[in-house]
């Protein structure tokens, strides 16, 4: 059973803060399987995703030309772009197994190359384009782990919604 | 005859294995190299667990032929530089842990390196009279990054990107239009038969006053263009002189923007991008009317090498800065700063 939740992002910070409310609830462990086009948010998002694990966003690039980038911390952020490899032997090579532990977030963009190898439990993010300015996002958490996740992220941001003050920064992780 | 002394640069921080001599009169005496590209080419980009076993694999035999092209022997060197980051941690680690070795068993002081400032140091190794003050522009698929420098050495950031850097829009854009890999040369060698100014897209930041860049919102310009686009005209020649044009545009006009505002002599620009001919020949035009020493090192001194970080090693060792034998590379080293304890050991690779 794996549940979603799709919102609607109006800016490059919105999406950023996405990133953030969410990795403000992963203990390490967690796989998230990035969607999307180019130019869609991806780098941005994982940029929120630093920073909700109190990395320093300013860091993250996009694993475009090392496909795995590496960001160590108290919980260590590993970020892969697979997209230009097709073969199933260069993504064994790719050696992917051995980041996946209990201190790191590994987020993958193209994920659906992995297909079966790709660790049961992860919360799969989904990013369109609606308009030049605006995306949307689709959040589907397969696994408890990633549910109970997607369950923090999701009451958070109703609470902050609630409060009928939800600007950006306000409730980032600093 | 007394011969000067010499540094021995190495380099590892990403896919190239490198190693070089080089002179305190910037002599380059020797600049070898062994690129991992083929080890790679599969994979459609760099795996770093891959790069630092062939680091280990090479090292030994480059940083030999290195010392032996340039016919040097330990007691000629002045120093050992090696690059300490940014980079991949476990190439990183292959060359500095390599270096640290041979300067402790030599006894020749060690030097780290900021990779950065290694691209920055090849403007001397191109032109040993490169006049300062000058202005600085590092621009590759890492990095778009706009120094002033009073001396060798010395760099202040006046701005850089808040995004996507220069190459990245190259390699993205070549890859929307189908281009292969690597983009960036494959982009510039379809534009020179386009049209740049066939298809209008936008000039991020150039509006604004500062010295930031950003390509991100360029390269969805080119996405949702080629949405729309019915694939014959305008030609894809045309699509990517035009998208080629509004990267050089942003580029040329910033950094001339910045020779107006500070006491410039000069102007460098290094790193891989440096390479594209568009951006070479509109640098050249602006230069010339502002009549200011332009420097753009050859491609081989462009591309990630060793004789650059030997160059860089040059500035810090006049500068007086040695490194200790405690030192640990810095993978996601953003500034020049030098790197903090605590960053060095969170930087290690687990």
């Amino acid at each position: 059973m794996s549940i979603s939740w799709q919102l609607r992002l109006h800016s490059t910070r919105a999406t950023e803060r996405l990133g953030s409310q969410l990795a403000r609830f992963m203990m390490g462990g967690e796989v998230v399987a990035l969607i999307g086009d180019l130019g869609v948010g991806k780098t941005v998002l994982v940029r929120g995703i630093a920073r909700g694990l109190a990395l320093s966003p300013e860091q993250v690039t996009s694993p475009t030309f090392t496909l795995i980038h590496e960001y160590p911390g108290s919980v260590r952020l590993v970020h892969v772009d697979l997209y230009r490899i097709d073969d199933d032997t260069a993504l064994r090579q790719l050696g992917l197994d051995e980041y996946y532990d209990e201190h790191t977030v590994v987020v993958v963009e193209w994920a659906d190359r992995l297909a079966s190898d790709l660790p049961p439990d992860h919360l799969a993010i989904r990013l369109e384009h609606v308009s030049l300015s605006t995306r949307r996002a689709t959040i589907t958490a397969h696994g408890p782990r990633s549910q109970k996740v997607l369950n923090q992220a999701r009451a958070s941001d109703r609470a902050s919604r609630e409060r009928g003050r939800a600007r950006p920064n306000k409730d980032d992780v600093s | 005859m007394e011969r000067p002394k010499a540094i021995l640069g190495i380099e590892t921080s990403c896919d190239e294995t490198a190693a070089a001599v080089v002179t305190s009169d910037g002599r380059v005496l020797s600049n070898v190299l062994d690129s991992q590209a083929s080890v790679h080419a599969r994979f459609g980009g760099v795996v770093p667990e891959l790069a630092a076993r062939r680091h280990l694999e090479r090292i030994e035999d480059l940083v030999d032929m290195a010392m032996r092209q340039a016919d040097c022997t330990w007691v000629d060197l002045a120093a050992i530089a090696v690059t300490q980051g940014p980079g991949l941690a476990g190439a990183l680690l292959v060359g500095l842990n390599f270096g640290k070795a041979l300067a402790y068993a030599s006894g020749v002081p060690l030097i780290a390196v900021n990779h950065l400032k290694g691209h920055l140091a090849s403007a001397w190794l191109a032109h040993p009279d490169f006049p300062r003050p000058a202005l600085m522009f590092v621009v590759s698929g890492g990095h778009t990054h706009l120094y002033y420098s009073e001396k060798p050495g010395q760099y202040d950031l006046l701005g850089k990107t808040v995004d996507d850097a220069a190459g990245e829009a190259f390699d993205k854009g070549a890859k929307m239009l189908g281009l292969g890999y690597p983009g960036g040369p494959a982009l510039d060698r379809l534009a020179r038969t386009g049209s740049p100014t066939a298809v209008h897209f936008p000039r991020p930041f150039l509006k604004r006053t500062g010295l930031e860049f950003s390509f991100s919102g360029l390269k969805t310009a080119l996405l949702y263009y080629l949405r729309k686009w019915d694939g014959t005209a305008p030609p894809v020649a045309d699509i990517a002189a035009s998208y080629q044009e509004a990267i050089v545009d942003v580029l040329v006009q910033k950094a001339f923007r910045a020779v107006q505002s500070y006491p410039i002599k000069g102007l460098a620009v290094v790193g891989g991008v440096a390479a594209n001919s568009r951006l070479r020949a509109r640098l050249a035009e602006r230069a010339a009317q502002e009549d200011l020493c332009l420097v753009i090192p050859p491609l081989h001194f462009c591309t990630d090498n060793a004789a650059m970080i030997a160059a860089a090693g040059w500035e810090e060792f006049r500068l007086g800065r040695s490194a200790s034998w405690d030192m640990d590379v810095v993978p996601n080293w953003t500034t020049f700063e030098p790197a903090q304890d605590e960053e060095r050991s969170s930087a290690v690779l687990c």
